[in-house]
């Protein structure tokens, strides 16, 4: 831990240890070139021996500063200086990439929230896919098909094998007393509702309106007895149904047709308003919201196209330039799995931005999502921003710095160093920079 | 002279770096060096590329400290010396290095 705790500090030390060392150093040349002269050696050639002795003196720094420190840490502290000198040189480059970056992370991100929490994340009801909607046959305009008859509800005795359950609800309003919000701890507390008293026995999750779109307070339970006899013939209820398991739809319609056949025998009276259709219930309330989806999705895909085609002409543009100080380094000997990571590390400084950038966008874009609610999109207070989007955002900075980081990074580290030196001090106007690095070789 | 010179082995460095202190007392690194290829009958060649590093990890976990001084010479230089947890760690070391030695013998005979 000592020793550990020695190495990380001696890294933010490094100007202060390396001009020791570089004292060090010429203190050991010096004795070297004593000894040298003691043995009856020249100057000249006594300097001479004592530099073949000492070998590079850059790379005894080099070992003597990944003894001391974490070289891996060194070197991501140098990569990353380095790189945001780089990018600070190029504000205009740094800029376009990291707003092109971010606004197709943020803009798939968004699109990704509102997949998930429409149509991903599961319906808040055990087989939901068995839920369907009792529809009245009727083909008089007149009629809406969307209540049928509650005496279904009633004939219990008759229900086919392939329906589970029958279900209906009705909307109305109550004075209530006695505190409600909607919590956990509410559970078993009384509440009077018109000055009947009803214990609470349950919270539903937030954010769920799907029986019908609009949000309600509280559930009751519907007491059917309660309603005079002479509105049961004429009485109309929306119908929701569960498919018993193993049943299809098309069992259970064939056996809904022998149901209605008799419970048209046995009330004369309701004739024609007793056949039923049976339609699935969420697959209806989705087709559309899928259909918009996958629009949006298909929209994403282009952007993030455009988004690739753009940051990686950019960055090919910018790699002409690189390709100089890329071969200088390897012919300085820096290794290639070495320019792998320092490639790496400055994509990543702009993916990692780019991704937060992304996901405010995405918070945005789904806060203006929400004050717009469209028509068609059920269950949007469902859509959050959550740990999944997180890591989509995270995974997309990360996928999208792989690629912009290890596509230069494998071709420049493969440039054999000579030949791209040679191209670019014919093409370069300026090889100061070449030469002023070059100077200190010399030494 | 060079055709018989042998490469250091592995992990001994430090192991004779540490003794050259105990039996010297503190040294600078080019006294460290040239004490070794001394004592080796010139038959080692020590490389500062590798040596200094392992003066840095010694230090670094506390055996040897290290000191600004003037050598022989008047010349200004970095003096090593073995602390008191060096000492104890030399003797740990040798009597490794003994049986490692002997275990090695045992099977080369």
């Amino acid at each position: 831990m000592g020793v550990f705790w020695n190495r990380l500090r001696s890294l933010f030390r490094n100007g202060r240890l390396d001009g020791e060392l570089d004292e060090e150093l010429e203190s050991v040349f010096q004795m070297e070139v004593d000894a040298n002269l003691e043995r009856g050696l020249s100057p000249e050639e006594a300097r001479r021996q004592a530099r073949i002795t000492l070998g590079s003196l850059e790379s005894i720094k080099e070992a003597h500063r990944d003894a001391r420190g974490i070289p891996w840490l060194d070197n991501l502290r140098r990569d990353t200086i380095q790189a945001v000198r780089s990018y600070r040189r190029t504000p205009l480059f740094t800029g376009v990439v990291l707003i092109t970056l971010a606004v197709g992370i943020g803009f798939s991100t968004f699109v990704f929230s509102l997949m998930d929490g429409i149509l991903l994340k599961p319906l808040p009801y055990p087989h939901a896919e068995k839920i369907v909607r009792l529809f009245r046959n009727v083909e008089s305009p007149f009629y809406l098909r969307e209540f049928a008859s509650s005496l279904y509800l009633e004939d219990r005795a008759n229900q086919p094998d392939s329906i589970e359950a029958v279900a209906t609800f009705r909307q109305s309003g109550f004075n209530m007393a006695g505190s409600g919000e909607p919590e956990r701890s509410a559970i078993g507390r009384k509440i009077l509702l018109d000055n009947k008293p009803f214990e609470i026995i349950g919270v539903m999750p937030e954010g769920e309106d799907l029986l019908d779109g609009s949000s309600y307070q509280l559930w009751l339970p519907l007491d059917l007895s309660a309603r005079p006899a002479a509105q049961r013939l004429t009485s109309m209820d929306p119908l929701y149904a569960r498919i018993r398991d193993g049943f299809s739809i098309d069992q259970a319609q064939a056996e809904v047709d022998l149901w209605a056949a008799r419970m048209r025998r046995t009330y004369p009276g309701v004739k024609e308003e007793l056949g039923l259709h049976i339609e699935p219930y969420f697959d209806d309330r989705f087709a559309e919201a899928e259909t918009h989806l996958w629009i949006l999705s298909s929209a994403v895909a282009l952007v993030l196209l455009l988004t690739c085609v753009n940051v990686a002409g950019l960055l090919l543009a910018r790699g002409s330039r690189r390709g100089r100080e890329v071969a200088l380094r390897s012919a300085l000997g820096a290794g290639r799995s070495r320019l792998v990571v320092q490639f790496l590390t400055e994509s990543l400084l702009l993916a990692v931005p780019a991704g937060i950038l992304g996901l405010g966008l995405s918070y945005l874009a789904l806060q203006t999502m929400r004050m717009w609610s469209p028509q068609g999109l059920p269950r949007l207070d469902n859509v959050t921003l959550g740990w999944l989007e997180l890591l989509f955002a995270v995974s997309l900075a990360l996928v999208s710095c792989l690629l912009l980081g290890l596509g230069p990074a494998l071709r420049d580290s493969r440039a054999r160093p000579m030949t791209a030196l040679k191209q670019s001090s014919l093409t370069s106007r300026n090889g100061s920079w070449i030469s002023r690095e070059g100077s200190w070789m010399n030494s | 002279m060079a055709e018989d010179r042998m490469n250091l082995l592995q992990g001994t460095l430090d192991l004779l770096v540490l003794q050259t202190l105990y039996a010297m007392g503190p040294m600078h690194g080019w006294g460290i060096a040239r004490r070794l290829e001394q004592v080796a009958d010139e038959r080692i060649r020590i490389n500062y590329g590798t040596m200094y590093p392992a003066l840095v990890r010694l230090e670094q976990r506390g055996w040897i400290r290290a000191e600004w001084g003037a050598s022989e010479n008047n010349r200004r230089a970095k003096f090593y010396a073995l602390t008191k947890v060096g000492r104890e760690r030399l003797e740990s070391e040798k009597r490794d290095w003994h049986a490692m030695a002997a275990i090695v013998d045992k099977v080369l005979e």
